[in-house]
């Protein structure tokens, strides 16, 4: 159990740092948090700043390979992988890999944008 | 040089300070009561008038000041009424009488409300009126301020602080460790949220802290805005008082116990060794993230004496930046700095 709480520090900072690399600018991942919902989803939730919605676009498939990487790292196999935008705004503000119960499933991943603060990065 | 220690406003909290508290320690000052008047940043405790009595009894006993904020931007008008008059003079005339010794308003009338009404209480102009210019703090003495915390915008204008030194006759306060950016965009909404947030009636049930989340975005993406950003560092003080300024205040009474008795140690030492992110209100989210050696910094005061603020012709920030800012990595579960330079130079794709 406690090699599983060391790997949650260890993503943080291998997410922070894999995007500074093939970003060549600072990011910041403020906390990654390992969650369960009242719902039955599970996933990894990582707070970051200084990435605009621009950066996604032109970095769509890294951050998707990364985030699935950090993901099986921590033993989750996530149905789904967006990032989460401020409304009205470029700021992202958190990346989410979750496994979706079958509710959420259906409110989450069955349109190409569920909502409009979320960016579908990749559905498995 | 005095000191104006920020308190959260929870006696346990009281009670450290004052165990810790320094010679240059002056006045400690916390929120009022949020059910009679917001605050101007985030307020973690509610106190009552009968524990405000307390305290300040307890801060008087230590030979302590005990200064009270209550400075929201915005008050919707409320105290243009009739209602809002009553019941901020009542709660000032309480305050009176428990023996607060300051008061610090943003608002305009209540400057002269407290000032005509109680003129035992020191009047404060908070760093929120924004006084950057000699005609402004003269407009602010007109109306009854005893002291004028300055705008921190002007933190590094010498010519302008000096301008303001030879017209104001009351006390002029520096906020020293706010650090909030240099000329932001936000300042004014985000106190403005704030008021809203901490005040009286509705209170917005917002998404999101969008002028926090930008400031802190904004530095990520460009370091050198922590450097412009007005701190005044413990060591710099000096310049201040050659010129007469000689009260300091500091920032961060939403932080730890601990993280404001360092901080007032800094500042009674005049002398930091470590990460400036430490002992800054602000951006404090990324002392995790940036590692700026305060000693590195020695000497920039220079410069900043005789700026024009013309960031576009001068690049001294940002060099400075690209010199002293280190970057936290975290690694086989430890951390080790970065040069920025070596993070920005390392784009693979």
């Amino acid at each position: 159990m406690r090699d599983f709480v060391e790997k949650i520090p260890e993503s943080r900072g291998k997410l922070e740092s894999t995007i500074r690399k093939f970003k060549g600018a600072p990011v910041y991942i403020a906390e990654l948090k390992v969650f369960g919902t009242a719902c039955g989803c599970v996933g990894m939730l990582a707070d970051v700043r200084g990435l605009q919605t621009e950066d996604i676009e032109v970095y769509q498939e890294q951050f998707v390979d990364v985030l699935s990487e950090i993901s099986r790292n921590l033993g989750l196999k996530p149905h789904l992988l967006y990032a989460r935008t401020l409304p009205g705004s470029f700021e992202v503000v958190a990346f989410t890999a979750r496994e979706l119960c079958s509710r959420c499933r259906s409110e989450l991943a069955s349109f190409e944008k569920p909502r409009p603060d979320l960016i579908i990065l990749h559905k498995a | 040089m005095k000191l104006v220690i920020p308190h959260p406003g929870h006696f346990l909290a009281l009670k450290e300070i004052c165990r810790e508290a320094t010679r240059e320690a002056y006045e400690i000052y916390m929120a009022g009561t949020p059910e009679v008047l917001g605050s101007g940043r985030i307020t973690l405790h509610a106190p009552l008038l009968d524990e405000i009595e307390k305290q300040t009894q307890y801060l008087h006993d230590k030979k302590l000041e005990m200064g009270i904020v209550m400075n929201p931007s915005c008050m919707g008008g409320q105290h243009l009424t009739s209602q809002g008059y009553n019941t901020f003079k009542w709660y000032f005339g309480k305050l009176n009488d428990i023996g607060v010794d300051s008061v610090t308003v943003a608002e305009p009338y209540l400057i002269e409300l407290l000032s005509k009404e109680f003129p035992d209480m020191k009047v404060v102009v908070s760093t929120i009126s924004h006084v950057d210019s000699p005609e402004r703090a003269r407009f602010y003495i007109e109306l009854g301020a005893d002291a004028i915390t300055l705008d921190t915008n002007i933190n590094r204008d010498f010519g302008v602080l000096e301008a303001i030194k030879d017209v104001a006759d009351c006390e002029l306060r520096l906020l020293v460790n706010e650090a909030c950016l240099y000329k932001c965009p936000f300042r004014y909404s985000h106190f403005n949220l704030f008021s809203h947030m901490t005040g009286t009636g509705n209170k917005p049930n917002i998404f999101s802290d969008f002028y926090y989340e930008k400031c802190m975005s904004f530095r990520v993406r460009y370091p050198e805005l922590v450097i412009k950003s007005p701190w005044i560092r413990p060591e710099d003080l000096k310049e201040y008082e050659a010129f007469g300024i000689d009260c300091f205040k500091m920032s961060g009474r939403a932080n730890t116990i601990s993280w404001i008795i360092d901080v007032m140690k800094a500042y009674s030492n005049r002398s930091y060794d470590g990460n400036l992110m430490d002992i800054l209100d602000c951006p404090s989210e990324l002392r995790d993230m940036f590692y700026i050696p305060n000693k590195e910094l020695e000497g920039a005061i220079k410069q900043w004496m005789n700026c024009k603020k013309f960031c576009h012709k001068c690049g001294f920030c940002k060099a400075t930046a690209q010199k002293v800012i280190r970057l936290y990595e975290f690694k086989d579960m430890q951390r080790n700095t970065l040069p920025l330079s070596e993070v920005q130079e390392c784009a693979t794709s």
